[in-house]
C-alpha cells in the first residue's frame, strides 16, 4: 500500500495553523510519497520524493471515516503541447497512488489535477480532522455538484457559493476558471466550538452556520451576506491535529454538520471518480508506447536490412572477384596441360639420370684391384686361387720359393699404403726343397673399387 | 506490460535482432570471406600466382629438355634401362663371354628392386681372360658391377656375381 502524507500547512506555526480557512483558499500540499522511480520528471520539476504543490481545497466527501478529501492541485501538469506526457503524469499518479482518482481538467486548466483521496487503503496523514464532521464537510466539489444536481449533498453546512441558492449548474462554469484563489468561502467550525481555541482543540472543527458577529469581516463574507447565503464566519484550521475524534452530528441536524454516512439509506455519496478520463489516458499512453516500440522495431529492422544488403553487396563483389580469379586460373591451367607431358618426361629423365649417377658413383672396378695386386706382388710369388667380394677383405692363398722371398713380399705389401691398410700372413708351410706356401689376408683401402677416388 | 517495459522490449528486440543478424547474416558471410573460405579472394589470388609461376617453370623446363640431344637420352636409356629387360642383359653377358672365349658353365638371373642379379660360372679361362672379362663388365654401357668373384686355383674357371640396374617405375 502506498503511504503518503498530505500536509496542508507544512512548517507553519500553530497560530497560523489554527487560523480559519476559506474554501478555495490557496493551500500548499506537501505530498510525501515513496520514490516512485520513473516519474515523468520533465513535467514535475520537484524533488522526486517530496513534492510541494500549490492547490486549493475543494471539498471533502468522507462518509467512511477514512479522511477522504478532495483537493485540486495546481501546476501539477504543465501546459504542454505534449498531451501524452501529461497523460503519462496522470497515469503515473493514478498508478502509484491507487487510492486516488485523478483527473485533469484540460478544457480550462491543463495544469491542474483534481485528486480525490478516498480509498480506505490509502493512509492519509495530515493536520486536518479525520472525521465525518471535518472542516471539509461544508464544501462541495462543483464538479461533483454538477453531476448530482438533482441530489444535493445533504447535511452540508456551507454550500458552495458558486452553487448558492441551490442553483445547480450543468456545466463547469459553476467552478470559476482560473479563479480558485480569488473566490473564497470560509470554512467554519460549529458555532459552539468556535468560541475558544481550547474547545476547538478538544472537539475539532465543524463547519456550520455562524453568526455574522463571530465571522471575520471580509469582503467575501460581505458578498455572501449580501447574497443571502449562510456564510461561514470562521474557517477551518487546516493542519491542526485534533485531540480526539469529534462525534458526528446527526445528518440534517440544524446545528450540527456532518457528512453523509455511507450506509445511510437515501444518501447518495458523490461520485468523484474520474475514471473515464483515466480510461482515456491509458490507451493514449499505450498507443504512444506502442508507436515508440514500433518505431524502434522499424529502426532496428531497417538497420538489419541495411546490414544484410551491405553484406549481400559485399558478397556479390566477392563472388565477382572470385569468378574473375577462377577464370584466370582456368586459363593458366589450360596452358599448363600440354606441358604436363613434358614435365613427366623431364621427371623420368631426371630420375634416370639421378639413378645412373648414383650407380656410377658406386661402380666397382676390379681391374683396379688386380693392377695394384700385381704391382705389390714379388716376381717369385704366385697366387693359387682367389675368393673376394666388395666387403674390403681379400683372402689369398699364395706360394713362393723360399722364406726370404716371403719376407720380401710381406715388406712389399706393408709399404703398399695405396692398396692395403692391413696385411696378415698365416699358414706358412715350408716344403723342403720345393716351395713355401702361405695365406694372405688383405684389408683393402676404403673405396678402392670405385673410380676417381 | 508494454507500457511499463517498453524500453526493455525494445532492448530485447535489439538484442535478439543483433544475435540473429550475427548468427545468420554476418557470421556466415564472414566465414566464407575469411581466410580459406569459399570466397577468399586472397586464396584464389595466391593460387593464380602459384599457377602462373608453375606455368613459367614448366615452360623453362620444356625449353631445357628441348635442348637435350636425343643421343644423350639414348645413352642414358642404355645405362639405366626402363625395366629389367632381361633379353638385353643376357645378350650383353653372352657377348662378353664370347669376346673372351669363355665357356658358360652355369647361369642364373633374378630381378628385384631395380637390380638384376646374374650368377655366372665360366670355364676355359685363364688369368688374362678372367681380367679381360672383368674389364668388359666394368666398361659395359649398361652399368654392371661384379660383387663377388672366385677364381679357381688352376685359374681354369671362375664364378662371378654380376649386378645390373634398371629404372624402377
Amino acid at each position: 500500500m502506498n503511504k503518503f502524507m498530505v500536509n496542508l500547512l507544512p512548517d507553519q506555526s500553530k497560530k497560523e495553523a489554527e487560523r480559519p480557512r476559506k474554501k478555495n483558499e490557496p493551500v500548499e500540499i506537501k505530498l510525501i510519497r515513496p520514490n516512485v522511480g520513473k516519474f515523468p520528471q520533465p513535467e514535475i520539476k520537484k524533488d522526486p520524493v517530496e513534492h510541494n504543490y500549490k492547490g486549493s481545497l475543494i471539498d471533502e466527501r468522507a462518509g467512511d471515516g477514512k479522511s477522504s478529501f478532495f483537493v485540486r492541485l495546481k501546476n501539477i501538469f504543465k501546459r504542454s503541447p505534449h498531451q501524452e506526457t501529461n497523460s503519462a503524469v496522470a497515469s503515473d499518479l493514478a498508478e502509484k497512488w491507487p487510492g486516488s482518482d485523478i483527473s485533469q481538467k484540460r478544457s480550462s486548466l491543463p495544469s491542474e489535477a483534481a485528486i480525490n483521496f478516498r480509498k480506505p487503503e490509502v493512509s492519509v496523514e495530515g493536520n486536518f480532522p479525520k472525521t465525518n464532521n471535518s472542516a471539509f464537510s461544508g464544501l462541495r466539489n462543483p464538479i461533483v455538484a454538477d453531476r448530482h444536481e438533482t441530489k444535493p449533498t445533504p447535511a452540508v453546512g456551507i454550500r458552495n457559493p458558486f452553487l448558492s441558492d441551490n442553483k445547480v449548474s450543468s456545466t463547469d462554469s459553476a467552478w470559476p476558471k482560473n479563479n480558485f484563489n480569488k473566490e473564497s468561502v470560509l470554512f467554519v467550525p460549529p458555532a459552539e466550538k468556535t468560541e475558544t481555541n481550547s474547545n476547538q482543540e478538544k472537539e475539532g472543527f465543524f463547519p456550520q452556520k455562524v453568526s455574522s458577529s463571530t465571522t471575520p469581516e471580509t469582503s467575501q463574507t460581505k458578498k455572501f451576506e449580501a447574497s443571502g447565503t449562510n456564510l461561514p464566519v470562521q474557517g477551518f484550521p487546516v493542519g491542526q491535529r485534533f485531540a480526539q475524534n469529534p462525534v458526528a452530528k446527526p445528518v440534517g441536524g440544524e446545528s450540527g454538520w456532518s457528512l453523509p454516512q455511507s450506509g445511510n439509506k437515501g444518501i447518495d455519496l458523490p461520485d468523484v471518480s474520474l475514471s473515464p478520463e483515466k480510461i482515456m489516458i491509458l490507451p493514449r499512453l499505450v498507443k504512444s508506447r506502442v508507436v515508440t516500440v514500433l518505431i524502434w522495431f522499424l529502426f532496428f529492422t531497417i538497420i538489419l536490412t541495411v546490414c544484410w544488403w551491405w553484406n549481400n553487396d559485399q558478397l556479390a563483389i566477392l563472388v565477382k572477384n572470385t569468378k574473375i580469379f577462377q577464370g584466370k586460373i582456368l586459363a593458366v591451367e589450360k596452358e599448363i596441360a600440354p606441358l604436363i607431358e613434358v614435365k613427366e618426361r623431364t621427371l623420368s629423365i631426371e630420375r634416370k639420370f639421378s639413378r645412373a649417377q648414383n650407380v656410377f658413383n658406386k661402380h666397382i672396378y676390379w681391374t683396379k684391384f688386380f693392377s695394384l695386386l700385381e704391382k705389390y706382388t714379388s716376381a717369385n710369388v704366385s697366387y693359387n686361387g682367389l675368393a673376394a667380394n666388395t666387403s674390403g677383405v681379400i683372402h689369398l692363398n699364395a706360394s713362393t720359393v723360399d722364406l726370404p722371398t716371403l719376407g720380401g713380399q710381406i715388406l712389399l705389401l706393408k709399404t703398399a699404403s695405396d692398396f692395403v691398410s692391413k696385411v696378415d700372413v698365416s699358414n706358412i708351410i715350408v716344403k723342403t726343397g720345393q716351395e713355401v706356401t702361405f695365406s694372405l689376408d688383405l684389408v683393402l683401402n676404403q673405396n678402392l673399387f670405385y673410380a676417381n677416388r | 506490460m508494454l507500457v511499463k517495459f517498453y524500453w526493455a522490449i525494445i532492448l530485447l528486440f535489439a538484442v535478439i535482432l543483433s544475435i540473429f543478424a550475427y548468427n545468420y547474416i554476418i557470421q556466415p558471410i564472414q566465414k566464407i570471406k575469411s581466410k580459406g573460405g569459399v570466397l577468399d579472394v586472397n586464396y584464389y589470388q595466391k593460387i593464380l600466382s602459384e599457377e602462373s609461376a608453375y606455368y613459367q617453370n614448366l615452360k623453362d623446363l620444356s625449353d631445357q629438355v628441348g635442348r637435350i640431344r636425343q643421343e644423350d637420352l639414348d645413352k642414358l636409356e642404355q645405362v639405366i634401362a626402363d625395366d629389367s629387360n632381361l633379353p638385353a642383359v643376357l645378350n650383353q653377358v653372352n657377348l662378353l663371354v664370347e669376346q673372351n672365349q669363355l665357356l658358360l658353365d652355369n647361369f642364373g638371373v633374378s630381378s628385384a628392386d631395380g637390380v638384376t642379379t646374374i650368377n655366372l660360372s665360366l670355364g676355359n679361362s685363364s688369368y688374362e681372360s678372367f681380367k679381360n672379362f672383368l674389364y668388359g663388365v666394368e666398361n659395359n654401357i649398361q652399368i654392371m658391377d661384379v660383387t663377388d668373384l672366385n677364381l679357381a686355383p688352376d685359374q681354369k674357371s671362375f664364378t662371378v656375381v654380376v649386378k645390373t640396374y634398371y629404372q624402377q617405375n
